[in-house]
């Protein structure tokens, strides 16, 4: 090694030979080495070497691994298991990650789903936080056009991943192809698109990437959305990123149906959504894309979706009339018009002049349909972009940044969805206001400071008060805005504090006894009730419901709903009798003014049965909720979460009233149901399995019962704790069964276990107390323990009597009494 | 750096003074924030999607940035110097067991492997990387340093000014003669 000295020297010449031009540098190198040839030959041989590649190390050394990371993550991964889930096979590779059939095996059910792993995937702690919170709302979504998301998570890897319903069927425009259907069949299917889409955004979701591939066609005719959501997660995990990166991306997701704004990496709204159902119906109507492009390059798309006005469908049906069985003068002659007209509007680049809504755009279709004039035609009310949200791009990762860019979000699509609502000027004035809130998030004005999303909902609604008081109208709609984005983070009270302010403003100003004050009592209400606060809602839905009598008639459907609401407070207050004469009232009225069969019926007989069988009027109940669960089938297939829970209430009430053999049936079958679509582990598929049991012990089947007892107790345990009341029922009933098996010891374990978590619980309504103390005494005088099950038998009598509760449960509860007091006479004889 | 550096270095010195966990909980999210955006930066523009590992190594940085629980953060500079160090070994290190992996077969592997790297440019040895910057170390440390901080620790000319307290004129010129002299090490191996 040379001495540093050396080193330094030859270091310098190396530097000074570099600032004379090339030819020169030989001759100086001469003069400068001065006859030592080796310092020489060293210092031309590190000139070499720098000349023959200026790129050596410039790129880091992170990435000169990536290759080998590349090859060490990639493979197979069949028989891999991913979460709770083993990969079975893969289904589908994309831009965006590839999709894996996957399968869950839980001993006796097996449930098939689609697992979408995203190769885009960054996740930090706080990105997993915030994918976490994404997928619960995403989970909310239960509508039957769209594939509902299982689970979700991230592999130890740190891809995120999504488990989701899995969908057979083909991308909804091959199906029209291959069906051959003519343009109305066509209408009434983008029609179901977008109802489903409308539904996501009323949740606030925005799918920003709709296109053939993610909306499904079954063999029945039912379209499918795939993917809702997730590309927002992918884009935020590009948070950091600039506008590159977010190009990038696009050209990963489909440029053909990308929006401009997507393009140009401005903010996403539900107009993006909008537009994306517009070149989906450019598509199904002419069998064409929107834009015609020389050359598959994706810069070239770019530049038309930013630039070229999309021809006219009626111009475009040269090729394809006979995917519609038509020819294409007829087919010409179908679009020309309205249906131009509106596909052009969905197209428009800039998103306040398309349809505001997915629904908007569905309402003119309708219109078309039933030819009526459509609002396409003519001048169309320009609204102001909703640009105002994520316009605040912060270079680099802020702490707060994931929290407001979901905050945003959410801000963002309650205001679009209110917004159709609101006049031009109203909605502009709203609109400043809730972008000053988001400059607060610029870090040049937070001075250093994180700040939290409550923070900054807070300050907007501090600032409500004093800036927007001339602007009555305004304070409300922000109001109201801020307020469901609380309710969505979870903030009730502070949603309930901006509320009530609200309701104060707009006595005064529309008067004490207006319908805008009751709409704002009914939401209160829900909100309370939401939240279980019964005794806070009462008073709100009773004023709203004497506001409405009066303003809106005694018949009103506003004020069959009240009665609806009012009734559910008082179900659950325990006042049986005064909510079942408000609910056949609201019943009524519903019949009459929206029919027998619509869903304000159906919802309403719902509550009803409840009714009934809380005061196990069996009989009454069944009548009913067999009415329900064949509403929810008919409007919402057999697999929807609606219709199996309306199947298992109709199968408790055959149990109760004794009929177990179709109870049986019943239940077999609402757990295969809910392993396919909810997960094994769900929670209320440990319901039913309890259910199951029951029913199959009642048939004398004991040893049947057994695992799937064992099996319920186990997941509502995970699911709710080991100190929870569902852990107590489950165990007494647990226990019953093994009384039955005969499996004394075990039957005695669980019938103490049972009694002890509810010894420690405060607050159980008595009815459910008296199960467990029932199972506990009937278990104890099968043992022989006469002294235990005596007592418990005595309380359980008690507390029914004391709810009036006279009906099965108390027959149960009295004839093991009774059974107890004839084993002492026997034992004394 | 989204918390400004003023910041980060009271959080540094409050945990590296005090021992206190709670300045240490704060500190880590955005550091590791930090490790991982300039990893990102690399990869996504190196190579679409697959990224998953390079968080893996980034949580090792991390954790082995809590395990330095000796040293005494001057500020956010020095803090990067660190971390620099650290991706060096995190990445020499993987190399290295990468490579013992490669020799002790796995044939089914090595051939998928070999398969995807054909179509990548000619690889760039770490391990050999490594050793030629410990030699240069004992000849110039400054300039050892600056290699660090510019390839393992992907910092920029003026981060790299920054953290050494020079100037960029002399990061750029240290860096030259350092990588010349490293290209000819890799040849001569």
């Amino acid at each position: 090694m040379k001495t540093q000295q050396t080193w330094q020297r030859i270091t310098e010449l190396f530097e000074q030979a570099l600032e004379r031009p090339r030819e020169e540098r030989a001759e100086f190198l001469l003069a400068a080495c001065n006859g030592g040839p080796e310092l020489l030959r060293e210092v031309q041989s590190l000139l070499a070497e720098h000349d023959a590649e200026e790129n050596f190390l410039e790129s880091p050394a992170i990435a000169a691994v990536a290759n080998d990371v590349l090859a060490d993550t990639e493979g197979p991964r069949i028989g891999e298991q991913f979460g709770r889930y083993r990969i079975e096979a893969l289904i589908g590779r994309g831009g965006m990650g590839d999709v894996f059939l996957g399968s869950r095996n839980d001993g006796q059910f097996e449930q098939h789903v689609a697992i979408k792993l995203l190769k885009h995937g960054f996740v930090g702690d706080k990105t997993r936080l915030r994918f976490l919170q994404e997928r619960q709302i995403l989970a909310r979504l239960e509508h039957p056009a769209i594939a509902r998301l299982i689970d979700g998570g991230v592999t130890e890897d740190g891809a995120p991943f999504f488990v989701m319903e899995r969908v057979q069927g083909e991308p909804i425009t091959t199906y029209c192809k291959h069906e051959r259907l003519g343009i109305e069949q066509r209408l009434r299917l983008f029609l179901k698109v977008c109802d489903a889409v409308e539904y996501a955004h009323h949740n606030l979701i925005v799918h920003r990437d709709l296109k053939p591939s993610n909306i499904l066609v079954d063999d029945k005719g039912h379209a499918k959305l795939l993917d809702f959501g997730i590309a927002k997660v992918l884009s935020q995990e590009n948070r950091a990123a600039t506008k590159d990166a977010t190009r990038t991306m696009m050209r990963a997701m489909t440029p053909e149906y990308a929006a401009p704004e997507q393009i140009r990496g401005d903010p996403v709204t539900t107009a993006t959504d909008v537009y994306a159902l517009g070149v989906l119906l450019y598509e199904l109507l002419t069998g064409e894309k929107p834009y015609r492009i020389t050359r598959d390059a994706p810069l070239e798309l770019e530049r038309a979706i930013l630039e070229q006005d999309p021809s006219r469908p009626s111009t475009r049906t040269g090729s394809s009339a006979e995917h519609f069985g038509t020819n294409s003068r007829e087919l010409r002659k179908r679009l020309r018009g309205d249906l131009d007209r509106i596909v052009l509007k969905a197209l428009e680049k800039r998103p306040e002049r398309r349809y505001s809504t997915p629904e908007a755009l569905a309402n003119d279709i309708r219109r078309h349909l039933d030819g009526l004039p459509i609002s396409a035609r003519g001048d169309t009310v320009v609204y102001r972009a909703g640009k105002f949200v994520h316009r605040h791009r912060i270079g680099a990762a802020a702490a707060a940044f994931i929290f407001l860019s979901l905050v945003g979000g959410l801000i963002a699509t309650t205001w679009q969805a209110r917004r159709a609502q609101m006049e031009a000027r109203k909605a502009e004035a709203t609109k400043n206001f809730l972008k000053s809130i988001f400059a607060a998030s610029d870090p040049t004005q937070a001075q250093g400071k994180e700040l939290t999303a409550k923070q900054l909902l807070d300050d907007g609604a501090r600032r409500i008060e004093t800036e927007l008081k001339d602007q009555p109208d305004v304070q409300s709609e922000v109001a109201r805005v801020i307020a469901t984005t609380y309710q969505q983070l979870g903030e009730y009270d502070r949603a309930r504090t901006l509320l009530m302010a609200d309701l104060e403003r707009r006595r005064k100003i529309d008067g004490p006894r207006s319908v805008q004050v009751a709409e704002l009592l009914t939401e209160l209400g829900d909100a309370s009730y939401g939240q279980g606060k019964y005794d806070e809602a009462a008073p709100m839905y009773e004023e709203a419901l004497s506001i409405q009598r009066e303003q809106l008639g005694e018949r009103s459907p506003e004020v069959a709903r009240q009665l609806w609401n009012i009734a559910g407070v008082k179900r659950n207050r325990g006042d049986y009798s005064t909510a079942e004469q408000m609910q056949n009232q609201s019943l009524a009225i519903f019949v009459e003014r929206r029919g027998e069969d619509s869903r304000e019926a159906n919802d309403v007989r719902n509550s009803l049965a409840l009714t009934y069988a809380d005061t196990e009027r069996y009989a009454e109940a069944l009548a009913l909720q067999t009415a329900v669960a064949s509403w929810y089938e008919r409007n919402y297939g057999a697999d929807h979460p609606e219709t199996i829970n309306a199947r298992y209430n109709q199968a408790s009430s055959l149990l109760a009233l004794g009929r177990a053999a179709e109870a049986e049936q019943m239940f077999a079958d609402i757990v295969a149901r809910f392993t396919r679509v909810l997960g094994a582990r769900h929670y209320k598929r440990g319901r039913a399995l309890r259910m199951w049991a029951r029913s199959l012990d009642e048939l004398g089947r004991s040893h049947d019962a057994l695992p799937l007892i064992n099996e319920s107790v186990r997941i509502l345990r995970d699911h709710f704790g080991p100190a929870h009341l569902e852990a107590a029922i489950g165990l007494s009933w647990q226990a019953i069964i093994e009384a039955h098996a005969p499996m004394r010891s075990e039957a005695e374990r669980d019938s103490r276990g049972a009694f002890d978590v509810l010894d420690g619980l405060k607050n159980v309504a008595p009815r459910h107390a008296a199960i467990v103390k029932t199972n506990c005494g009937i278990v104890f005088a099968a043992i022989g323990k006469l002294d235990y099950a005596e007592r418990n038998l005595t309380e359980a009598v008690a507390l029914l009597r004391s709810e009036h509760l006279e009906g099965a449960s108390l027959n149960r509860a009295q004839s093991a009494l009774d059974e107890v007091a004839r084993r002492r006479v026997q034992d004394k004889e | 750096m989204a918390t400004d550096g003023h910041t980060v270095t009271e959080m540094l010195a409050e945990w590296s003074d005090s021992g206190n966990r709670e300045a240490l909980d704060k500190l880590m999210p955005i550091v590791y924030d930090e490790l991982h955006r300039q990893a990102a930066r690399y990869l996504r523009h190196e190579r679409e999607g697959h990224t998953l590992q390079t968080t893996a190594l980034v949580h090792e940085a991390y954790v082995r940035l809590i395990g330095q629980a000796e040293v005494r953060w001057q500020n956010r500079a020095h803090f990067f110097g660190i971390a620099a160090e650290m991706m060096r070994r995190i990445l020499v290190d993987y190399a290295r067991k990468r490579q013992a992996l490669k020799r002790g077969g796995d044939a089914l592997k090595l051939t998928l492997n070999e398969a995807l790297d054909s179509s990548s440019e000619q690889k760039l040895d770490l391990i050999s990387v490594d050793e030629a910057l410990t030699k240069l170390a004992g000849m110039d440390k400054q300039q050892a340093r600056v290699v660090e901080l510019r390839f393992f620790g992907g910092l920029n000319v003026d981060e790299t000014a920054e953290v050494l307290s020079i100037s960029p004129r002399t990061v750029k010129r240290d860096w030259k003669v350092a990588k010349a002299f490293i290209r000819r090490e890799l040849r001569a191996a």
